[in-house]
């Protein structure tokens, strides 16, 4: 790669001298002159590589490219040189080197220097040094990897240079890296910063497998949409450093020449730690808190951003502590986050308006001018368009998507092509799309090269006012045929609606396809629409940035302009190779080029090159590979060319959980496991690399990656191992579950006091009830583990593992998992009995006690998951037909509160809970009506309801389901809104007609049938019995009668038997009532 | 002067060549890569003159002297940046850690606890940084032109003293740009007293041709203690230096990069002197004094000197702050200071403590 080599010098040249100079001079012997000679042999040396990695020649480069491995091997830099390379290289491209925050940051980001500078017009090209203060990631310095100050380095390109990801390659190889060898790569991620109102979209940047920073385009800043957007790069360098240098733990990074990271800070990270887990002042922070806000408000409303600002900095340190300490549980965050929100908002607007009157004095931004117009490239095209049919490809050329946007728009660009050529009548063979992360494409087999002809009748004037009273044609006539170019003659009339319009056959001219892809290309590539989509340069929106656009028909590019970008005929492959940049001559030979570039643009096609070598991978150590559908889905499209790479950790990493190998390989690292026959993990792993790399640094940079995380899971394992899993119960003391209903500790035991109650109310047997006890008395005691408080999504997984490793029967190691099931929609539920009782009791008690703490969710906003809470908790007792009565578990519940919970609140959750059921039984495809009929009379036992609902939804297909409808809903209408008391009694005496008295005996046989809980197609069956009765009663009998003791007797037997379907289903609600 | 030839060198060949890059591309054009052909001669000279100057064989001396001196010389004032720049590779050079600033508001680089700390003890430390220093009583919303509150200053510990500070300190100056032959740099007098810090020490103001630019201490006494061994502690007052070297009359006006001049700073001195001089809180500002000392004696009783030090700084800027305000008598000044030493000398006192129980702690 040409373009690498220039910043590539710069930065190899200056560190190295440097470092000699380090070499030399000890660190406590100052500047002793004696060891020049040394020098002389070796600057010479490396001035000798500088000059020529320098040359952009490609005779020196290949002299350098010999050298390449020597230099490397010796440029490894400390931390201090780090931070000097990634400052001299961003100067060199433009940026500012500015110093740190002045305040406690939590990130570069928050420094003035990027947040108040990418808000407006004016350009900004920074980069500086942040140590960013964590008080959360406090950890006494144990944690290899995590610190409460971590040391950022933040550059901020305002407008976007559009490079910046080769640019930010390049600063890699000024650190030192080989970018050619290792396999770098930009994976999905996206930011937010709640507390600045601040959110962009980006990339972690992947090294071998190891994230090593963040790349985000900012699209919104103190709540305000940003234009000119801003690229943030923020390099994690304790981090970098660590793999650079090749050392597991941050304390033994070299910093400078015979010092390291943990001599210099590890006390610091101890002592600072010390301070926000267990000492700082919870009651001085919060007045500090508040003194704050107050300041910036008076500074804000004194016009003043920038001292504001600085408070708001402050605040925000504050509660990061007051966080760190524990001390704010979920509402209370949220009622912070909001005021710091509104202040960062403010000092945004305010700071917006100091630049705007101090005439933005770095100048502003605006959008690039196109300089080539796509008419101009059009006109001549069109000229040199052929008559044949010819392929046509479109290619849209991103920076890395998101793996699930490449498939979803690649099927939209296809559809939106496709129906673009049916509108506009251009034929067309087979057409096909294709993606990778870097590009959409879109083949369209035989392109047509001018439209079909065809006849259109068109509408002209109304008749009245194209002809005069004589019949003459008028201006508007004439203008009519003017415009479409026809004769008056050719003028016929036709009625539409209820005028008559003059009408005329109109040939539309075929116009060439090179024209109208040309026009309409454009507004067809921005209906692709993305779950997530960003502005860059202008107010297009897209998922990631376009850099280039292929778009040829046969051999002549079809010209327009789409976000700032011309089409044309250049691509670009892998960024590590010669085809970086590639000219296709042809639509028809893009496959060929892309295929020589190493790219394979079919999805299938690299799923199924993956699955080959993997497996043959997998086979050469004896495996097989465990797939992961959803794993290989999103592999494949994180990658343009495929290489598995076998990886191995050590075999005694094998002692750990299996769950939590796997889960560290899959989640974490993207990696597929390895399994032997009979399904027993090995110590090896795939990573899927993507491209041109050197095959042995990938597997061992991935497999340094695992070890530190494995070591780290390691660590924490062993640490939990040495106490007793029953040990960490206390420990749930120090997790807040909220502020009014007490840490999980006291949930726990409001958990356990429920659950004799409910087994009996769920109906099981009650020798159940020890193990239920026995692992309510551990249940969630994993959350204050180790492995779980690093890896949260083994919660459950963990208390299981634990628990039988401990010893505990089978039984209660599997409700240890089963309370947390289902955790997510399409999980697992519960199917033990223990295990269905906890997880309907720890539901059942989040629900009604966040109800009575007033955290029931709004339409827009759920923090603490209820829907999904109820949804699973529907669930638990549908799928495993447990007849639980909702209201009494609803107040079982409501009595272990340490809040009171009314009436009016338990109703709440009651009708909550029954809004979820009826959205899981419509989910399960019973028609609305159905669902909604059952859940009036049976939404306090769900089980119950779902079984009905199954059920009425198979009987409304039968014949007779509809007639026992119609059959109730004649007695129920004539009741309806007549004076009936409910409980009157109906006289036999009073009957003055057989059919009144074969209804009323039908009537009582059938009641006597009928009981709560009976099943809805029993109820059907009997009631089919008054189907006769019912109807010789209304061909014979008047009900409205004068005599009102006999009209009231009538309605009486009447509403007796419109009552009948109440406590099994609304009939009302259903069609044909 | 032949011993400052060799550091001269290597600071004078390697601010150029980032110089040269910057100029390659202007500020807001990023990384344009239409600017290689111009590099392939340059570096070329570049190296040449780099192998030359760092012999110490007497005849190429000579050779490099003719070489370097005069035509780089001129062409060498530094933009803010480059300064710095300079500043951190020629005391990386000597062996010098090249560290970050503080994370709280200071007065002065003394007051990182990577100097007040660090000073104390029998380890070796030698360590160089940038401090943006923050004193609200030098607020003159940006119309003063030599006075800023936030005024950024270049501290180099270098501890034990190695014996030829000044020529080092000298060197560095080269390193800057600055030719050393040319100019009349002099130490004049200057003792140094912090009573917050429970510290003082002697040495001199560095001036050159008459106008202050650096101060140079040996530490005598830092947390009531007495020092050994003792520290040199060189605090460069860069704004000063700059407008020196770049020939401008108002801070405002120093070039910090290639299009950006420091005048970008002048906003955040106005809103920030405006806040210090006519808004800060009294009240809050008094309260948040009690509360961090308070907060520093609970951690001072935990045995945390660290971040009891931490709360400390903070009680100093909140009192600067007051101060500026114009709210602090006379004695309740001294007492202020009382209670502010009070807490440093434990802090000292701590820290050593602590350090002993390290044991060893690094070796150099």
């Amino acid at each position: 790669m040409a373009i690498l080599a220039l910043p590539l010098v710069i930065s190899f040249l200056k560190p190295q001298t440097n470092r000699l100079f380090l070499f030399r001079s000890s660190a406590t012997v100052v500047g002793r002159p004696n060891c020049n000679r040394f020098f002389l042999n070796r600057l010479r040396h490396f001035t000798k590589t500088t000059a020529s990695a320098i040359s952009t020649d490609s005779s020196i480069q290949q002299h350098s490219s010999t050298n390449h491995n020597e230099p490397q091997k010796t440029s490894v830099p400390t931390f201090q040189q780090a931070i000097q390379r990634l400052q001299e290289y961003w100067a060199s491209v433009g940026c500012a080197v500015m110093q740190c925050s002045n305040t406690e940051v939590g990130a570069g980001t928050m420094n003035p220097l990027t947040f108040l500078r990418v808000l407006g017009p004016e350009p900004w090209n920074v980069a500086y040094v942040e140590p960013s203060i964590r008080p959360d990631d406090s950890r006494y310095g144990e944690n290899p990897n995590r610190l409460q100050r971590h040391t950022q380095f933040q550059v901020i390109l305002k407008p976007d240079p559009g490079n910046s990801q080769d640019l930010f390659i390049r600063s890699l190889s000024a650190l030192g890296v080989d970018v050619n060898a290792h396999d770098i790569r930009f994976v999905e991620d996206n930011w937010e910063s709640p507390v600045l109102g601040a959110w962009g979209l980006g990339w972690e940047i992947w090294m071998d497998g190891m994230e090593i920073t963040q790349f985000t385009y900012f699209q919104q800043a103190g709540s305000l949409q940003l234009s000119p957007i801003s690229v943030e790069i923020t390099y994690g360098l304790e981090r970098i450093l660590m793999l650079l240098q090749g050392v597991d733990h941050f304390k033994k990074i070299r910093y400078a020449d015979g010092i390291t990271y943990g001599e210099l800070f590890l006390e610091n990270e101890k002592e600072m730690s010390a301070y926000y887990l267990e000492h700082a002042s919870i009651h001085h922070l919060q007045k500090h808190f508040d003194f704050f806000e107050e300041e910036a408000r008076s500074l804000l409303a004194a016009g003043l951003p920038i001292p504001a600002y600085d408070q708001l900095l402050k605040t925000s340190h504050t509660f990061n502590i007051l966080d760190s300490r524990g001390f704010v549980g979920v509402t209370e965050r949220a009622r912070y986050f909001g005021r710091m929100r509104s202040l960062a908002r403010q000092c945004a607007q305010l700071w917006l308006k100091t630049r705007e009157s101090l005439g933005y004095p770095l100048g502003t931004v605006s959008e690039p001018a196109q300089l080539v117009s796509a008419k101009e490239l059009l006109e001549a095209a069109v000229k040199k368009e052929h008559d044949e049919q010819r392929f046509f490809v479109l290619e849209i050329g991103t920076e890395e998507m998101p793996p699930q946007d490449v498939v979803h728009a690649g099927q939209q660009l296809k559809d939106i092509v496709l129906q673009l050529l049916e509108k506009q009548r251009l034929s067309h063979g087979d057409v096909q799309a294709f993606g990778t992360p870097r590009r959409l494409v879109v083949c369209v087999e035989s392109l047509s090269t001018k439209q079909a002809e065809i006849e259109l009748e068109v509408r002209g004037p109304p008749v009245s006012k194209a002809f005069d009273q004589e019949g003459h044609p008028t201006k508007a006539a004439e203008g009519f045929c003017r415009r479409y170019n026809i004769s008056l003659d050719s003028l016929f009339r036709k009625v539409d609606g209820k005028t008559e319009y003059v009408h005329a056959h109109v040939r539309e001219t075929a116009r060439f396809a090179l024209e109208i892809l040309s026009e309409d290309l454009p507004s067809a590539i921005s209906r692709i629409s993305f779950p997530k989509s960003m502005r860059w340069n202008s107010q297009v929106m897209f998922s990631r940035p376009i850099r280039w656009i292929v778009a040829l028909h046969g051999d002549v590019v079809v010209p327009f302009v789409f976000a700032g970008v011309l089409s044309g005929k250049l691509s670009y492959g892998l960024r590590n190779t010669p085809s970086a940049a590639v000219q296709v001559e042809s639509a028809e030979s893009y496959a060929a080029v892309m295929q020589n570039a190493g790219i394979n643009i079919e999805i299938e096609g690299r799923k199924r090159s993956i699955l080959e070598q993997s497996n043959a991978l997998a086979e050469s150590v004896n495996g097989r590979i465990l797939i992961q559908d959803s794993l290989l889905n999103e592999v494949v499209n994180l990658v343009e060319a495929p290489v598995p790479v076998l990886g191995k950790f050590k075999e005694s990493f094998l002692e750990l959980p299996e769950d939590l190998l796997t889960m560290v390989m899959q989640k974490h690292q993207k990696y597929f496991a390895i399994t032997d026959d009979t399904g027993r993990l090995l110590p090896f792993f795939i990573a899927v690399a993507n491209g041109a790399i050197n095959e042995t640094v990938v597997k061992k940079g991935n497999e340094a990656v695992l070890r530190a995380r494995y070591e780290d899971a390691k660590f924490f394992y062993e640490l939990d191992t040495r106490k007793k899993l029953s040990d960490f119960r206390n420990q749930l003391n120090g997790i807040l579950f909220h502020e009014k209903l007490g840490t999980m500790l006291d949930k726990m035991m409001r958990v356990e006091n429920m659950t004799t109650k409910l087994t009996v109310e769920l109906g099981f047997n009650e020798d159940v009830i020890q193990v239920v006890q026995d692992a309510a008395s551990l249940a969630m005691s994993d959350l204050a583990t180790a492995v779980v408080t690093e890896f949260t999504a083994l919660s459950g997984i963990m208390a299981r593992h634990y628990a039988l490793r401990e010893g505990y029967s089978a039984q209660i190691a599997e409700a240890l998992l089963e309370i947390t099931l289902p955790r997510f929609s399409g999980d697992m539920v519960p199917k033990t009995d223990a295990g269905i009782i906890l997880a309907i009791a720890d539901r059942l008690d989040s629900l009604v006690g966040l109800f009575a703490a007033g955290c029931q969710p709004s339409s827009t906003n759920d923090p603490f998951g209820l829907r999904r809470i109820s949804y699973g908790l529907v669930q638990i007792l549908v799928d495993n037909d447990k007849n639980l009565d909702l209201v009494r578990a609803i107040r079982l519940a409501a009595d272990v509160q340490p809040i009171k919970a009314d009436v009016s609140m338990i109703n709440d959750v009651h009708l909550f809970v029954t809004r979820r059921l009826e959205q899981f039984l419509v989910d399960k495809g019973i028609r609305p009506e159905i669902v909604r009929s059952v859940l009036t009379e049976r939404a306090s036992f769900p089980c119950l309801a779902a079984k009905t609902a199954y059920k009425m939804e198979a009987l409304s297909r039968d014949s007779l389901f509809p007639k026992v409808v119609e059959a109730y809903s004649r007695p129920t209408r004539i009741v309806r809104g007549k004076d009936v008391d409910t409980d009157m009694k109906v006289d036999e005496a009073a009957f003055e007609t057989d059919e009144e008295r074969a209804l009323w005996s039908t009537f009582v046989s059938t009641k006597g049938k009928i009981y709560p809980g009976i099943e809805i197609d029993d109820f059907v069956e009997i009631s089919s019995e008054l189907l006769q009765p019912l109807e010789d009663f209304f061909n014979n009998v008047f009900v409205m009668v004068e005599d009102e003791r006999i009209r009231k007797n009538r309605l009486a037997l009447l509403n007796k038997i419109a009552d009948l379907p109440r406590g099994i289903a609304d009939l009302s609600a259903l069609p044909g009532f | 002067m032949a011993i400052l030839a060799l550091p001269l060198v290597i600071s004078v060949l390697k601010p150029q060549t980032t110089r040269l890059f910057l100029f390659c591309s202007s500020a807001t054009v990023v990384g344009r890569p239409n600017c290689n052909r111009f590099f392939l001669n340059r570096p070329r000279h570049l190296t040449k003159t780099t192998a030359s100057a760092i012999s110490t064989d007497s005849s190429i001396q000579q050779h490099s002297s003719t070489n370097t001196y005069n035509e780089p010389q001129k062409t060498s004032v530094p933009t803010f940046q480059q300064a710095i720049q300079r500043l951190q590779e020629y005391w990386a050079s000597v062996g010098c850690a090249v560290m970050q600033c503080s994370n709280t508001e200071v007065g002065a680089g003394t007051m990182n606890p990577l100097t007040f700390l660090r000073v104390l003890g029998p380890e070796p430390w030698n360590v160089a940084y940038v401090e943006p220093s923050i004193r609200p009583d030098d607020s003159r919303y940006g119309e003063n032109p030599n006075r800023l509150q936030r005024h950024t200053q270049f501290q180099v510990i270098l501890k034990p003293d190695p014996g030829n500070s000044q020529d080092l300190f000298i060197r560095s100056l080269s390193a800057l740009g600055v030719d050393v032959n040319a100019h009349d740099i002099r130490f004049v007098e200057d003792n140094w007293e912090s009573p917050v810090l429970g510290a003082w020490g002697l040495g001199w103001e560095i001036w050159m041709d008459g106008m202050e630019i650096t101060q140079f201490t040996y530490f005598q006494q830092a947390g009531s203690l007495q020092l050994s061994p003792i520290s040199v502690e060189i605090t460069y007052g860069l704004e000063r230096i700059l407008m020196l070297l770049q020939g401008v009359d108002h801070f405002k006006k120093i070039r910090y990069a290639d299009g950006i001049t420091y005048g970008e700073f002048l906003e955040n001195e106005k809103e920030m002197s405006a806040y210090y001089l006519e808004h800060a809180s009294i009240h809050h500002l008094q309260k948040h004094f009690d509360f961090f000392e308070e907060e520093a004696r609970s951690l001072l009783a935990a045995g945390l000197p660290i971040p009891a030090y931490d709360q400390l700084l903070k009680t100093s800027h909140a009192f600067n702050i007051l101060d500026s305000r114009g709210f602090v008598g006379v004695t309740e000044r001294a007492r202020y200071f009382g209670r502010m030493r009070s807490l440093a000398r434990q802090c000292a006192q701590l820290w050593l403590k602590t350090r002993e129980s390290l044991s060893s702690g690094y070796c150099f």
